[in-house]
């Protein structure tokens, strides 16, 4: 129960704090707090009313999305880079790679 | 080819012609092979000299079945129902007036294989370990080579000193021991290999018979070797000879030397290359469509003459060969390290093989008309028996200076091995060679003879094989006063004699007194210089796979896919007009059930009259108080 916004315990500090938090955890390689962070606390930061500390969320939301979008095309391109290359980089790619499939070249 | 290339076929049966609808309907000439075996390995480089001729290549029969990439699977069924019920099937619903009409006859066939690309990629991958499961792609084709001594070969003198193999001083007696084609455990070849193993045992039986006393100053013995895997780029020979460089030829002495005297009873010298006199190799011997035999000869010298002119003057009909090139053979090997040992190749062909069916599943007994119940006097028996004579009488005369006979073959014992490797392994001569606790007394006893195949491990022909060679080539260790007990300490007492030494291999097997109907009785001790040692291609050892150069043909790279078992369905297919119907009317169900659940769910207090018993079902109307 402590983890829902809507609780009236949950005060608008510790929102802030929250959503700082985890955008400072995001920057650990974990792109996917950043994107929890910015679907989590979007409707805090752009549909609620004003309220002290709004604008730090919205900062963190924002950059916190930007964050995520910038590790999601990273992986795109390199899952297409590697799917496409892996057979003729030959042994470097069986080197890179955790589970070959069997039958397939 | 031509069917492949339309992209059409999709498998591919083939109906055995043991029993059933096609029974011996054998094709005129079929060779899984390529015209020119073994082209790659050659010890020649140019094509012209690799083929023999490019025009009169030496297996003209040669349809590359074996080398080419099918990306389809092709079974062979020889159980005559199963064919019967799939022509039947396809003659009920594929044909006919019927043809085009739906449902049609339809088979799957699955042969999942988990190697890809080339064995570099697939060894490399079975090599990588990332877990704690690692994962095998494919494993390198391996088996065993045997080898014989005609004299034992102690490697202390009885005055102390160390023997050391003077140099050119052993004359070397050669065949291939395995089969190839492209069906699983189907491998039994006739012609090749079957007639080059019982003559080369039967005249290594005939001189131990005529029981050398001592040899002439510049021989010192006479070596049999049977050497595997030679269908595939001559893996064995690449192997013995790759052992003999690496002074692991018979065993590596500085080893034992360095762990001190794990052989503290009897080792073996050293045998490498440069002791070879010659190499006399047997190839394809069978005598189906005619007697004349032909010699290929490589590096004449004096002591290849001497054993011509000794054949020549034998009952044999033998000739010289036309070609100026030697045949693919497993001598090959050994003149591309050592190009000036003489080589004498001894075949049933001069320019191309005689043998229609080279490396094919109908290379057999019935095409090269041989029945073991035609007993010894049958005409393939009758020729064996002369080649192992005149060859045993012409090494004995060339090798020996005192002997008790002259050598004569036994044409009863090749009956006896011809029955077991071409015709059934249910046979007499296993049961005399077989050890009490091994087959042919443990297990079940099939009617097919083994498969020779190398494969990627140990196998049944390769130990029978041994075994028969131990038998007709051994002395039996005669009892001493007090008996060994039962079978089981007979054996424990016979083979704690190889402990600790080289010299000689002793094995239990049951001989021709201690069995009958019901299973062995007893066995016997024989004491023998024959030896096996491993044939796999140097290039996987581990010293030296992870930096050998997969594309320089040095050593044969074959390896084999790991699978897991290939298997089939008949079944009848309805017509695709009743499949998207079904599809379609499960998606339909599928879109409407959705709604109406939803529907349900929303006016379920209408509809179901009850209201009051509805507790936790979700989307009820009224909020129930849900305790935190």
């Amino acid at each position: 129960q402590k983890m829902d916004l809507q609780s009236r315990k949950v005060t608008n500090e510790m929102k802030v704090d929250l959503c700082s938090k985890y955008f400072m955890i995001g920057f650990a390689f974990l792109p996917f707090v950043w994107l929890v962070n910015a679907v989590w606390f979007f409707k805090e930061g752009f549909v609620k009313e004003e309220f002290e500390g709004q604008q730090k969320i919205k900062k963190y939301v924002i950059l916190s999305g930007i964050g995520s979008l910038i590790w999601t095309i990273g992986f795109i391109s390199w899952i297409v880079i590697f799917d496409q290359n892996r057979v003729a980089w030959g042994a470097t790619a069986d080197y890179m790679s955790f589970n070959i499939a069997v039958g397939k070249p | 080819e031509k069917l492949k290339n339309t992209g059409n076929v999709n498998g591919v049966i083939l109906p055995g012609i043991k029993e059933g609808k096609w029974k011996d309907k054998i094709p005129r000439a079929q060779s899984d092979d390529i015209p020119c075996p073994n082209q790659d390995s050659s010890l020649y480089s140019d094509l012209e000299s690799r083929c023999g001729s490019t025009q009169r290549p030496w297996n003209p029969d040669g349809e590359n079945l074996l080398w080419k990439n099918w990306d389809f699977p092709i079974f062979l069924i020889n159980d005559g129902n199963t064919t019967a019920k799939l022509y039947d099937c396809y003659a009920e619903h594929n044909t006919g007036p019927e043809a085009t009409t739906w449902p049609l006859c339809s088979v799957e066939l699955k042969s999942p294989m988990y190697a890809a690309k080339d064995s570099e990629t697939c060894y490399r991958r079975s090599n990588i370990i990332v877990s704690i499961e690692p994962q095998d792609y494919c494993e390198p084709l391996s088996d065993y080579n045997l080898y014989y001594f005609q004299t034992p070969r102690n490697g202390t003198q009885p005055d102390g000193r160390s023997f050391v193999q003077k140099e050119k001083s052993v004359a070397v007696v050669l065949a291939r021991m395995d089969a190839l084609n492209i069906f699983d455990k189907e491998e039994v070849g006739f012609d090749s290999p079957t007639t080059g193993i019982v003559t080369l045992i039967a005249t290594a039986q005939a001189i131990k018979k005529a029981l050398i006393r001592s040899y002439k100053p510049d021989y010192e013995n006479i070596m049999f070797m049977l050497v595997h895997g030679e269908s595939l780029d001559y893996i064995g020979s690449n192997r013995i000879v790759y052992d003999m460089m690496q002074e692991d030829f018979p065993m590596k002495l500085s080893k034992d030397l360095q762990s001190n005297g794990i052989l503290k009873n009897g080792t073996q010298a050293l045998f490498n290359l440069t002791n070879i006199k010659y190499i006399v190799e047997l190839g394809q011997l069978a005598n189906t469509q005619s007697s004349e035999m032909y010699y290929h000869a490589h590096n004449t010298n004096e002591d290849i003459i001497g054993i011509i002119n000794r054949l020549s003057a034998s009952p044999l009909d033998i000739k010289k060969s036309t070609r100026t090139v030697l045949p693919p053979s497993s001598s090959h090997t050994f003149l591309k390290k050592m190009p000036d040992i003489p080589i004498l190749f001894i075949s049933n062909f001069d320019q191309q093989y005689s043998n229609v069916y080279f490396h094919s599943i109908y290379d057999n007994a019935l095409v090269h008309n041989y029945k073991y119940s035609a007993g010894e006097n049958q005409r393939i028996v009758q020729h064996l028996t002369q080649i192992a004579t005149a060859l045993a009488d012409a090494l004995v005369f060339a090798a020996a200076a005192d002997t008790q006979s002259t050598p004569k073959a036994d044409p009863g014992i090749i009956n006896s091995m011809l029955e077991c490797f071409a015709e059934t392994r249910n046979c007499s001569l296993y049961r005399d060679v077989g050890r009490p606790r091994n087959f042919p007394y443990v297990g079940i006893v099939s009617d097919e003879p083994f498969a020779q195949y190398i494969s990627v491990h140990s196998s049944f022909h390769t130990t029978m094989t041994k075994q028969i060679f131990q038998y007709f080539t051994a002395d039996v260790v005669e009892q001493e006063e007090e008996e060994c007990g039962d079978v089981d300490s007979c054996q424990k007492q016979c083979l704690m004699r190889n402990k600790d030494q080289m010299v000689y291999r002793y094995q239990f097997m049951v001989g021709p007194d201690c069995h009958n109907q019901t299973g062995a009785f007893c066995g016997v001790c024989y004491k023998s210089t024959v030896f096996e040692k491993l044939a796999r291609s140097p290039a996987f050892e581990p010293d030296v796979w992870k930096t050998y150069d997969f594309t320089s043909n040095e050593y044969p790279t074959w390896t084999e896919s790991y699978w897991k078992s290939i298997s089939g369905r008949m079944f009848l297919q309805p017509s695709p007009a009743i499949q998207h119907t079904t599809l379609a009317i499960g998606l339909t169900l599928t879109l409407l059930s959705l709604p109406l659940t939803y529907f349900l769910q929303k006016k379920s207090s209408i509809i179901f009259e009850d209201g009051a018993s509805v507790t936790g079902a979700a989307g009820s109307n009224t909020p129930a108080p849900v305790a935190l």
